[in-house]
Protein backbone atom coordinates (compact mmCIF):
# COMPACT_ATOMS: atom_id res chain seq x y z
CA UNK A 1 0.00 0.00 0.00
CA UNK A 2 3.03 1.91 0.73
CA UNK A 3 4.63 1.64 -2.38
CA UNK A 4 2.04 2.36 -4.23
CA UNK A 5 1.31 5.77 -2.83
CA UNK A 6 4.76 6.31 -3.03
CA UNK A 7 4.43 5.26 -6.92
CA UNK A 8 1.26 7.55 -7.13
CA UNK A 9 3.08 10.89 -5.30
CA UNK A 10 6.05 10.24 -7.84
CA UNK A 11 4.16 10.18 -10.55
CA UNK A 12 1.55 13.30 -9.76
CA UNK A 13 5.36 15.30 -9.24
CA UNK A 14 6.67 14.39 -12.36
CA UNK A 15 3.70 15.22 -14.26
CA UNK A 16 3.31 18.34 -12.36
CA UNK A 17 6.58 19.12 -13.47
CA UNK A 18 6.49 17.39 -17.21
CA UNK A 19 2.50 18.11 -17.88
CA UNK A 20 3.33 16.50 -21.33
CA UNK A 21 3.57 12.96 -19.44
CA UNK A 22 0.54 12.44 -18.56
CA UNK A 23 -0.92 11.97 -22.07
CA UNK A 24 2.24 9.45 -22.61
CA UNK A 25 1.44 7.58 -19.72
CA UNK A 26 -2.20 6.04 -20.16
CA UNK A 27 -0.22 4.92 -23.37
CA UNK A 28 2.26 2.54 -21.62
CA UNK A 29 -0.11 -0.02 -20.47
CA UNK A 30 -1.43 -0.28 -24.07
CA UNK A 31 2.24 -0.59 -25.63
CA UNK A 32 3.23 -3.07 -23.05
CA UNK A 33 -0.01 -5.13 -23.58
CA UNK A 34 1.07 -4.98 -27.41
CA UNK A 35 4.19 -6.38 -26.93
CA UNK A 36 3.79 -8.82 -24.62
CA UNK A 37 1.29 -10.10 -27.34
CA UNK A 38 3.35 -10.25 -30.23
CA UNK A 39 6.55 -11.14 -28.29
CA UNK A 40 4.52 -14.35 -27.00
CA UNK A 41 3.72 -15.25 -31.13
CA UNK A 42 0.51 -16.01 -30.16
CA UNK A 43 -0.12 -14.88 -34.04
CA UNK A 44 1.92 -14.78 -37.01
CA UNK A 45 4.29 -11.90 -36.68
CA UNK A 46 2.96 -11.15 -40.54
CA UNK A 47 -0.31 -10.62 -39.28
CA UNK A 48 0.64 -8.84 -35.64
CA UNK A 49 3.57 -7.29 -36.21
CA UNK A 50 4.99 -5.48 -32.49
CA UNK A 51 5.66 -1.89 -31.63
CA UNK A 52 9.29 -2.40 -32.80
CA UNK A 53 8.26 -3.80 -36.24
CA UNK A 54 6.10 -0.71 -36.69
CA UNK A 55 8.89 2.03 -35.73
CA UNK A 56 11.19 0.67 -38.02
CA UNK A 57 8.50 0.46 -40.77
CA UNK A 58 8.23 4.34 -39.70
CA UNK A 59 11.48 5.20 -40.81
CA UNK A 60 12.03 2.87 -43.30
CA UNK A 61 8.79 4.88 -45.37
CA UNK A 62 10.30 8.50 -44.03
CA UNK A 63 13.76 7.33 -45.83
CA UNK A 64 12.55 6.78 -49.02
CA UNK A 65 10.46 9.75 -48.71
CA UNK A 66 6.75 7.72 -49.02
CA UNK A 67 5.58 8.83 -45.56
CA UNK A 68 6.53 12.56 -45.61
CA UNK A 69 4.94 12.61 -49.23
CA UNK A 70 1.62 10.89 -48.22
CA UNK A 71 1.04 12.31 -44.73
CA UNK A 72 2.23 16.74 -46.69
CA UNK A 73 -0.62 15.50 -49.48
CA UNK A 74 -3.43 14.12 -46.18
CA UNK A 75 -2.64 17.42 -44.69
CA UNK A 76 -3.03 19.77 -48.08
CA UNK A 77 -6.18 18.17 -48.75
CA UNK A 78 -7.77 18.66 -45.35
CA UNK A 79 -6.11 22.36 -44.94
CA UNK A 80 -8.08 23.40 -48.54
CA UNK A 81 -11.27 21.81 -47.95
CA UNK A 82 -11.86 23.01 -44.25
CA UNK A 83 -10.92 26.12 -45.58
CA UNK A 84 -13.56 26.23 -48.03
CA UNK A 85 -16.01 24.86 -45.61
CA UNK A 86 -15.05 27.34 -42.76
CA UNK A 87 -15.21 30.18 -46.19
CA UNK A 88 -18.75 28.82 -46.79
CA UNK A 89 -20.16 27.90 -43.41
CA UNK A 90 -19.23 30.43 -41.28
CA UNK A 91 -21.09 33.13 -43.21
CA UNK A 92 -23.90 30.95 -44.19
CA UNK A 93 -24.58 30.17 -40.57
CA UNK A 94 -24.00 33.62 -39.64
CA UNK A 95 -26.97 34.01 -42.46
CA UNK A 96 -29.09 31.88 -40.55
CA UNK A 97 -28.91 32.75 -37.42
CA UNK A 98 -29.77 36.58 -38.13
CA UNK A 99 -32.30 35.75 -41.06
CA UNK A 100 -35.66 34.62 -40.09
CA UNK A 101 -36.00 34.46 -43.98
CA UNK A 102 -33.00 32.55 -44.74
CA UNK A 103 -33.79 30.02 -41.70
CA UNK A 104 -37.17 29.04 -43.14
CA UNK A 105 -35.54 28.53 -46.43
CA UNK A 106 -32.02 27.24 -45.29
CA UNK A 107 -32.74 24.65 -42.62
CA UNK A 108 -34.88 22.17 -43.89
CA UNK A 109 -32.35 22.09 -46.97
CA UNK A 110 -29.66 21.62 -44.42
CA UNK A 111 -31.38 19.22 -42.28
CA UNK A 112 -32.01 17.06 -45.65
CA UNK A 113 -28.58 17.32 -46.90
CA UNK A 114 -27.13 16.34 -43.51
CA UNK A 115 -28.78 13.24 -43.65
CA UNK A 116 -27.04 11.96 -46.64
CA UNK A 117 -23.85 11.23 -45.37
CA UNK A 118 -20.28 11.95 -46.97
CA UNK A 119 -19.21 8.70 -48.40
CA UNK A 120 -23.26 8.42 -49.93
CA UNK A 121 -21.99 11.24 -52.20
CA UNK A 122 -19.25 9.38 -53.86
CA UNK A 123 -20.90 7.32 -56.47
CA UNK A 124 -21.72 9.98 -58.12
CA UNK A 125 -18.76 12.32 -57.56
CA UNK A 126 -16.92 9.78 -59.00
CA UNK A 127 -18.99 10.08 -62.38
CA UNK A 128 -18.86 13.44 -62.29
CA UNK A 129 -15.27 14.73 -61.69
CA UNK A 130 -13.09 10.79 -61.88
CA UNK A 131 -10.71 9.97 -59.16
CA UNK A 132 -9.33 13.14 -58.49
CA UNK A 133 -8.99 15.93 -55.80
CA UNK A 134 -12.09 17.88 -57.00
CA UNK A 135 -13.86 14.61 -55.91
CA UNK A 136 -11.66 14.40 -52.04
CA UNK A 137 -12.25 18.02 -51.42
CA UNK A 138 -15.85 18.40 -52.26
CA UNK A 139 -16.25 15.39 -49.45
CA UNK A 140 -13.95 17.26 -47.04
CA UNK A 141 -15.50 20.77 -47.65
CA UNK A 142 -19.28 18.52 -47.49
CA UNK A 143 -18.38 17.42 -44.31
CA UNK A 144 -16.73 19.99 -42.33
CA UNK A 145 -19.48 21.91 -43.37
CA UNK A 146 -22.22 21.01 -41.55
CA UNK A 147 -20.77 21.24 -37.78
CA UNK A 148 -19.69 24.56 -38.61
CA UNK A 149 -22.87 25.85 -39.98
CA UNK A 150 -24.95 24.14 -37.34
CA UNK A 151 -22.34 25.20 -34.34
CA UNK A 152 -22.32 28.73 -36.36
CA UNK A 153 -26.49 29.07 -35.53
CA UNK A 154 -26.40 28.05 -32.59
CA UNK A 155 -23.99 30.39 -31.18
CA UNK A 156 -25.51 33.19 -33.13
CA UNK A 157 -28.86 32.25 -31.91
CA UNK A 158 -27.27 32.34 -27.66
CA UNK A 159 -26.34 35.86 -28.22
CA UNK A 160 -28.73 37.91 -26.09
CA UNK A 161 -31.01 39.72 -28.19
CA UNK A 162 -30.70 42.78 -25.47
CA UNK A 163 -27.11 42.77 -26.37
CA UNK A 164 -27.77 43.81 -30.22
CA UNK A 165 -30.87 45.67 -29.01
CA UNK A 166 -28.51 48.11 -26.53
CA UNK A 167 -26.42 48.62 -29.20
CA UNK A 168 -28.12 49.57 -31.82
CA UNK A 169 -30.23 52.00 -29.40
CA UNK A 170 -27.11 53.32 -28.96
CA UNK A 171 -26.10 53.83 -32.50
CA UNK A 172 -24.52 51.34 -33.40
CA UNK A 173 -25.07 50.26 -37.59
CA UNK A 174 -26.46 46.72 -38.45
CA UNK A 175 -23.05 45.96 -39.59
CA UNK A 176 -21.02 46.94 -36.41
CA UNK A 177 -23.37 44.53 -34.35
CA UNK A 178 -22.99 42.21 -36.15
CA UNK A 179 -19.34 42.23 -36.05
CA UNK A 180 -18.92 43.91 -32.50
CA UNK A 181 -21.67 41.78 -30.89
CA UNK A 182 -23.18 38.99 -32.73
CA UNK A 183 -19.75 37.34 -34.10
CA UNK A 184 -17.82 37.65 -30.84
CA UNK A 185 -20.89 36.23 -28.64
CA UNK A 186 -20.83 33.35 -31.22
CA UNK A 187 -16.79 32.26 -31.63
CA UNK A 188 -16.97 29.72 -29.09
CA UNK A 189 -19.77 28.05 -30.56
CA UNK A 190 -17.97 28.62 -33.93
CA UNK A 191 -14.68 27.33 -32.75
CA UNK A 192 -16.61 24.27 -31.59
CA UNK A 193 -17.66 23.41 -35.02
CA UNK A 194 -14.39 23.81 -36.62
CA UNK A 195 -12.90 21.44 -34.29
CA UNK A 196 -15.98 19.07 -34.38
CA UNK A 197 -16.19 19.54 -38.57
CA UNK A 198 -12.08 19.08 -38.81
CA UNK A 199 -12.52 16.06 -36.74
CA UNK A 200 -15.04 14.35 -39.26
CA UNK A 201 -13.14 15.62 -42.39
CA UNK A 202 -9.83 13.67 -40.66
CA UNK A 203 -11.77 10.93 -40.93
CA UNK A 204 -14.10 11.37 -44.28
CA UNK A 205 -10.71 12.20 -45.80
CA UNK A 206 -9.10 8.61 -45.10
CA UNK A 207 -11.97 7.03 -46.25
CA UNK A 208 -12.01 8.96 -49.49
CA UNK A 209 -8.76 8.57 -49.66
CA UNK A 210 -9.04 4.51 -49.41
CA UNK A 211 -11.53 4.52 -52.50
CA UNK A 212 -10.42 7.29 -54.69
CA UNK A 213 -6.92 8.59 -53.87
CA UNK A 214 -3.53 7.51 -55.28
CA UNK A 215 -1.73 9.40 -52.82
CA UNK A 216 -2.68 10.29 -48.63
CA UNK A 217 -2.66 7.97 -45.64
CA UNK A 218 -5.45 6.57 -46.38
CA UNK A 219 -4.25 5.59 -49.65
CA UNK A 220 -0.78 4.20 -48.33
CA UNK A 221 -3.33 1.78 -45.47
CA UNK A 222 -5.22 0.15 -48.08
CA UNK A 223 -2.08 0.10 -50.45
CA UNK A 224 -0.62 -1.82 -47.70
CA UNK A 225 -3.78 -4.03 -47.45
CA UNK A 226 -2.83 -5.03 -51.95
CA UNK A 227 0.66 -5.92 -50.37
CA UNK A 228 -0.76 -7.76 -47.29
CA UNK A 229 1.75 -5.32 -45.58
CA UNK A 230 -0.17 -5.54 -41.39
CA UNK A 231 2.97 -3.27 -40.44
CA UNK A 232 2.31 -0.44 -42.77
CA UNK A 233 -1.65 -0.14 -42.00
CA UNK A 234 -0.82 -0.23 -37.96
CA UNK A 235 1.75 2.49 -39.27
CA UNK A 236 -1.07 4.22 -40.94
CA UNK A 237 -3.85 4.01 -37.79
CA UNK A 238 -1.05 5.23 -35.35
CA UNK A 239 -0.38 8.13 -37.12
CA UNK A 240 -3.76 9.22 -37.55
CA UNK A 241 -4.45 8.93 -33.74
CA UNK A 242 -0.88 10.56 -32.97
CA UNK A 243 -1.61 13.42 -35.33
CA UNK A 244 -5.25 14.67 -34.34
CA UNK A 245 -4.43 14.56 -30.52
CA UNK A 246 -1.84 16.73 -31.51
CA UNK A 247 -3.70 19.03 -33.72
CA UNK A 248 -7.00 18.84 -31.53
CA UNK A 249 -5.43 18.81 -27.92
CA UNK A 250 -2.54 21.38 -28.77
CA UNK A 251 -4.15 23.43 -31.58
CA UNK A 252 -8.00 22.84 -31.67
CA UNK A 253 -8.76 22.93 -28.02
CA UNK A 254 -6.32 25.65 -26.52
CA UNK A 255 -8.05 28.18 -29.05
CA UNK A 256 -11.84 27.28 -27.55
CA UNK A 257 -10.59 27.42 -24.69
CA UNK A 258 -8.75 30.86 -25.42
CA UNK A 259 -12.25 31.94 -27.09
CA UNK A 260 -14.70 30.59 -24.60
CA UNK A 261 -12.34 32.93 -22.06
CA UNK A 262 -12.36 35.93 -24.04
CA UNK A 263 -15.74 36.24 -25.38
CA UNK A 264 -17.96 33.33 -24.02
CA UNK A 265 -18.66 36.09 -21.02
CA UNK A 266 -20.27 37.95 -23.35
CA UNK A 267 -23.58 36.20 -22.72
CA UNK A 268 -23.49 36.42 -19.09
CA UNK B 1 -2.95 40.16 -24.53
CA UNK B 2 -3.29 38.77 -28.15
CA UNK B 3 -3.83 35.16 -29.27
CA UNK B 4 -0.59 35.32 -30.79
CA UNK B 5 1.36 35.98 -27.55
CA UNK B 6 -0.84 33.43 -25.65
CA UNK B 7 0.67 31.15 -28.45
CA UNK B 8 4.10 32.11 -27.61
CA UNK B 9 4.04 31.63 -24.02
CA UNK B 10 2.62 28.18 -24.49
CA UNK B 11 5.38 25.59 -24.40
CA UNK B 12 3.19 23.26 -26.94
CA UNK B 13 2.45 26.56 -29.09
CA UNK B 14 5.99 26.90 -29.29
CA UNK B 15 6.60 23.36 -30.17
CA UNK B 16 4.26 23.85 -32.99
CA UNK B 17 5.90 26.90 -34.20
CA UNK B 18 9.42 25.16 -33.99
CA UNK B 19 8.29 22.11 -35.82
CA UNK B 20 6.41 24.48 -38.48
CA UNK B 21 9.71 26.51 -38.51
CA UNK B 22 12.29 23.15 -39.04
CA UNK B 23 10.02 21.60 -41.97
CA UNK B 24 10.00 25.58 -43.67
CA UNK B 25 13.88 25.38 -43.18
CA UNK B 26 14.25 22.11 -44.06
CA UNK B 27 12.39 22.84 -47.74
CA UNK B 28 14.80 25.72 -48.41
CA UNK B 29 17.31 23.36 -47.64
CA UNK B 30 16.07 20.97 -50.77
CA UNK B 31 15.43 23.51 -52.97
CA UNK B 32 18.83 25.39 -52.37
CA UNK B 33 20.82 21.48 -52.70
CA UNK B 34 19.00 20.57 -55.80
CA UNK B 35 20.81 22.46 -58.20
CA UNK B 36 23.90 20.64 -56.98
CA UNK B 37 22.78 17.40 -57.32
CA UNK B 38 22.30 17.92 -61.42
CA UNK B 39 24.97 16.72 -63.01
CA UNK B 40 27.16 19.38 -65.24
CA UNK B 41 26.75 17.12 -68.35
CA UNK B 42 23.26 17.39 -68.21
CA UNK B 43 23.83 21.27 -69.30
CA UNK B 44 22.76 22.53 -73.25
CA UNK B 45 19.99 23.98 -75.04
CA UNK B 46 17.88 21.28 -76.10
CA UNK B 47 14.24 21.38 -74.33
CA UNK B 48 14.26 18.45 -73.50
CA UNK B 49 16.43 16.06 -71.91
CA UNK B 50 16.71 12.09 -70.43
CA UNK B 51 18.19 11.51 -67.14
CA UNK B 52 18.95 8.72 -64.52
CA UNK B 53 17.96 9.36 -61.15
CA UNK B 54 19.86 8.03 -58.75
CA UNK B 55 18.35 7.22 -55.41
CA UNK B 56 19.72 5.33 -52.16
CA UNK B 57 17.58 2.62 -52.32
CA UNK B 58 15.50 0.13 -54.80
CA UNK B 59 13.30 2.47 -56.41
CA UNK B 60 9.35 1.69 -55.80
CA UNK B 61 6.13 2.19 -57.42
CA UNK B 62 5.90 5.50 -55.51
CA UNK B 63 9.21 6.63 -56.78
CA UNK B 64 7.85 5.79 -60.64
CA UNK B 65 4.78 7.27 -60.13
CA UNK B 66 6.18 10.58 -58.43
CA UNK B 67 8.83 11.02 -61.67
CA UNK B 68 6.07 10.27 -64.03
CA UNK B 69 4.40 13.79 -63.77
CA UNK B 70 8.45 15.43 -65.69
CA UNK B 71 8.62 12.42 -68.22
CA UNK B 72 8.06 8.74 -69.17
CA UNK B 73 10.24 6.07 -67.03
CA UNK B 74 11.53 3.98 -69.20
CA UNK B 75 13.32 1.66 -67.06
CA UNK B 76 14.24 1.54 -63.44
CA UNK B 77 17.35 -0.64 -61.83
CA UNK B 78 18.67 -1.16 -58.60
CA UNK B 79 19.46 1.99 -57.32
CA UNK B 80 18.27 4.71 -60.47
CA UNK B 81 15.34 5.12 -62.46
CA UNK B 82 15.62 6.79 -66.22
CA UNK B 83 13.29 9.44 -67.47
CA UNK B 84 13.18 10.25 -70.48
CA UNK B 85 12.20 13.49 -72.24
CA UNK B 86 11.89 15.69 -68.78
CA UNK B 87 11.48 19.66 -69.69
CA UNK B 88 14.78 21.11 -68.58
CA UNK B 89 12.59 23.62 -66.34
CA UNK B 90 11.48 20.68 -64.55
CA UNK B 91 14.96 19.40 -63.74
CA UNK B 92 15.74 20.96 -60.26
CA UNK B 93 12.14 19.83 -59.05
CA UNK B 94 13.15 16.35 -60.23
CA UNK B 95 16.54 16.38 -58.45
CA UNK B 96 14.54 18.18 -55.22
CA UNK B 97 13.47 15.58 -53.11
CA UNK B 98 15.92 14.12 -50.23
CA UNK B 99 15.82 11.00 -51.49
CA UNK B 100 16.98 11.93 -54.73
CA UNK B 101 20.80 11.63 -54.84
CA UNK B 102 22.02 12.67 -58.33
CA UNK B 103 20.71 13.58 -61.16
CA UNK B 104 22.83 12.02 -64.59
CA UNK B 105 22.58 11.94 -68.14
CA UNK B 106 21.43 8.17 -68.92
CA UNK B 107 24.11 5.84 -69.00
CA UNK B 108 23.60 4.10 -72.60
CA UNK B 109 24.14 0.23 -72.22
CA UNK B 110 24.43 0.46 -68.26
Amino acid sequence: MNLMLQIWGGYVRLTQRWPGLAAIVPFIPVLALWTAVSEAGLFPRAFFPGPADVVRAFFTLTYKGILPDYLQDSLIRLATGAAVGVAIGIPLGVLIGTSRWAHRICWPVLLFFQAIGDIAWLPILLIWFGFGLTTMTFVIVYTVLFPVVLNTVLGVESVPRDLSRAALSLGASRARVLWEVTLPGALPNIITGLRNGLGYGWRALIAVEMIVGTSGIGFMMFDARRAGSTVEILLGMIILGLLWYIVDAWILAPLERATGQRWGLVTS
Amino acid sequence: MSIASDVLRSSKGRVVLGVVAAWALFQLWLTMAAPGKIAPELEGTSEKVNVQIELPFTPERFHVLAFQQYGRVSGTDEHSIELRGVKRTDLRSVARPYWVTAVGPIKEGG
